[in-house]
């Protein structure tokens, strides 16, 4: 029988991939909407923003759950097992919730510094256009 | 033998991560800096040379901690303990670059509109 560490390191991998995943498709398909408005209709502005976002809470939750991944604990029981894991992932998704709410804060405090109508950038140099 | 199949595939999975990213960030930065510096040729040079940049410092830093690290054990469990812990480190350096250079343009941003400020 594999030893039960091995357990506790393949359900944790699975878990925070997954975790992550959906967190970061649910904020990142619903924000779209508090960019367009942030930029005032500039698509490729507000998309490329979107995108930076979401890589960096990516980034930051993988890097987070993958440092903090290792056990010292020699785990010789079932219910030992259960224990660690539970502690594992339930940290793990504490911190996406904090981080959930950190970019939910981000994102209101662009709404207050919205953009003003859009100027728009041709090759070698600047016209301004006003939109509503 | 197996210690150098770990530090290979350690370098393999660490360099396309970071390829990968930096590609996704020259993408979606490229916008920023346009809508920064007003001239498309010149932000897409400066663009290009960040990216260069960015691959040379991770690089370095990659190459830096596979020569300094050590795998304690050769079993499963010791193996994903040394993968996910560097990975983990990578990701988290990455992570601040990005954020660091998000608050560098907001702040170019801020300058320029509020004390007509050119770069």
């Amino acid at each position: 029988m594999a030893p039960l560490i091995n357990v506790v390191y393949a359900v944790y991998i699975v878990f925070i991939a997954a975790a992550t995943i959906y967190v970061a498709r649910t904020l990142f398909s619903n924000s779209k909407t508090f960019m367009y408005t942030i930029f005032n209709g500039r698509e490729d502005l507000a998309l490329a923003t979107n995108k930076l976002f979401e890589t960096g809470f990516f980034l930051l939750a993988f890097g987070i759950g993958l440092w903090f991944l290792e056990t010292r604990e020699l785990i010789g029981t079932h219910r030992r097992l259960f224990e660690v894991l539970s502690l594992k992932t339930g940290g793990f998704t504490i911190f996406l919730g904090i981080l959930l709410f950190f970019n939910l804060y981000l994102f209101f405090r662009g709404m207050k510094h919205r953009r003003k109508p859009a100027e728009v950038v041709v090759e070698g140099g600047t016209i301004t256009e006003q939109r509503v | 033998m197996k210690i150098f199949l770990i530090y290979l595939l350690y370098f393999l999975v660490s360099t396309w991560l970071m390829l990968k990213v930096g590609n996704s960030l020259h993408r979606n930065g490229r916008h920023w800096i346009v809508d920064l510096i007003r001239d498309i040729q010149l932000s897409d040079r400066i663009n290009d040379i960040l990216l260069l940049g960015y691959r040379l410092i991770n690089l370095g830093y990659l190459l830096m901690t596979l020569m300094l690290s050590r795998v304690r054990e050769e079993s499963m469990a010791a193996i994903v303990e040394f993968l996910s812990a560097k990975l983990g480190l990578i990701l988290m350096i990455l992570a601040w670059l990005h954020f660091q250079n998000i608050g560098l343009l907001l702040l170019f941003s801020k300058l320029k509109s509020k004390y007509k400020w050119h770069l």
